[in-house]
């Protein structure tokens, strides 16, 4: 780990555990909380309230009765195969149940991997639903940039993943092409639901459903409205606010008790004898996963600070910190 | 740790079962709304040598396109071929249900490979993935 001033980003907290091949997870303590469950150094599922999960993929988009669901999880909690016990009663086809495994776990880690949050690893621990397919920290992280800059492409303003959907009640066009998907999001558009709502709603998952609703954005069919008002929407706007302050702010602002918790899975010891991951980051140059776009995007918050940008910036986040702040009262 | 029962097909076997035909180059799963590629075998999109770069982009392309067409019954597109220089593109649509809508994708060489062929292994193993 360098000994840079700011606190390790999530993956970078991940890359010694993954390096040293061992198998737990990764419990984020900070809003808006998630655990990376890891698998001989591979990650095997992610999850967090804020994004959707195999659960909700499956029971909420109608797939799955949530009957069928629940039954599952008391026969096969305690062993870890809450996956196996859908398969073997021919609910879904293994791989359904592996596909939607990687789909959520893209879904989880594009919330978590960049976060400055505290973690504690817990060796041993395994996920419920029974570890499917495992992938690369690398090709995670290298997906995560991807949606980020879909995202970005589609349309630049990240507010619009928590404000309330609003379609155009006119248009000025003779007719329109939407997805599956994109018709979903339109017909289930209440001018109160957030993009992150309606994925959670329709059981979809929340990335492709904010980069629908940026691309509806882009060609007119739909504009942001008001913040969105629910729990989900708001902690993703409160965890957005928080990081971009901490990008902005001078190193020495950190918040003391980010530094101190994050530096808590390297330093912890060891419950089990598995390898000590601790000595390995000092000993040999661990970072053999690129990270380009955390360094760009840094630089470039520290350019808009320069610039002297801060007075358009600054309002916008103190609004949406006040707007969470109001909610959770 | 990892269920693998007698006859339950995974990714891999799927990907793996692809890969056995002619001419073929490479094969993969892609989730098709967000581009993500869940799993992928031999050369074309997910590997890292020699890279159609943008076959996502170009699945993409076309489903937006052929999802309109109207010829014959609209809205169920079985597969999609790209005829290109370098191969056949075929993108098999998967009619899971609601959740999740993936694209087998396979890249065929055009002297060696047999598209037909192709098409009806897709076939086979795109039942594999609805419930039985």
């Amino acid at each position: 780990m360098s000994k840079s001033s700011r606190p390790p980003l999530l993956r970078e907290s991940l890359e010694p555990w993954c390096a040293a091949g061992v198998t737990g997870a990764l419990r984020i303590l900070d809003p808006p909380g998630g655990v990376v469950y890891v698998v001989d150094g591979r990650i095997a599922y992610a999850e967090t309230p804020v994004a959707s999960g195999v659960e909700r993929l499956l029971t909420a988009s109608g797939r799955l009765p949530a009957d069928a669901w629940r039954a599952a999880v008391t026969a096969g909690r305690a062993q870890h195969r809450i996956g196996p016990e859908l398969v073997d009663a021919g609910l879904v086809t293994q791989v359904e149940l592996e596909a939607l495994g990687v789909i959520a776990l893209y879904d989880a880690a594009f919330f978590l991997f960049d976060l400055m949050v505290s973690a504690h690893f817990e060796h041993r621990a395994r996920h419920p639903v029974g570890h499917l397919r495992t992938l690369d920290l690398r090709t995670v992280c290298q997906e995560v940039d991807r949606r980020k800059r879909l995202l970005a492409d589609a349309w630049p303003d990240a507010a619009i993943d928590t404000a309330a959907v609003l379609p155009q009640r006119r248009l000025r066009s003779q007719c329109v092409a939407l997805t599956a998907l994109q018709w979903e999001v339109v017909a289930n558009a209440d001018r109160r639901r957030s993009p992150i709502d309606l994925a959670r709603l329709l059981g979809r998952d929340t990335f492709t459903v904010m980069l629908e609703v940026r691309r509806m954005a882009r060609t007119g069919l739909v504009e942001p409205g008001r913040p969105g008002g629910s729990a989900a929407a708001e902690s993703v706007a409160t965890v957005r606010a928080r990081a971009a302050a901490g990008l902005t702010a001078p190193p020495a602002a950190q918040p003391g008790r980010h530094a101190k918790a994050v530096a808590e899975p390297i330093a912890e010891p060891a419950p089990d004898p598995p390898p000590e991951p601790a000595g390995e980051p000092a000993g040999e140059p661990p970072p053999h996963i690129p990270l380009p776009r955390r360094a760009v995007r840094q630089e470039s918050a520290r350019r808009t600070e320069l610039a002297g940008t801060p007075e358009t910036r600054v309002p916008e986040q103190i609004l949406t910190r006040l707007i969470a702040g109001l909610g959770a009262l | 740790m990892f269920f693998r029962g007698a006859g339950v097909l995974d990714i891999d076997d799927c990907l793996h079962r692809l890969m056995a035909l002619q001419g073929v180059h490479g094969a993969s799963l892609i989730d098709f709304p967000s581009g993500s590629i869940i799993g992928a075998a031999g050369r074309g999109p997910g590997s890292r040598d020699d890279t159609p770069a943008d076959a996502v982009g170009m699945i993409h392309a076309t489903m937006q396109t052929a999802a309109f067409a109207t010829v014959g019954q609209p809205a169920h597109v079985e597969d999609i071929v790209i005829t290109a220089g370098n191969g056949y593109h075929v993108m098999r649509l998967l009619s899971t249900d609601v959740e999740a809508r993936m694209v087998l994708y396979v890249w065929l060489d055009r002297a060696v490979g047999n598209l037909v062929m192709a098409q009806r292994q897709l076939s086979v193993i795109a039942a594999q993935f609805s419930a039985n």
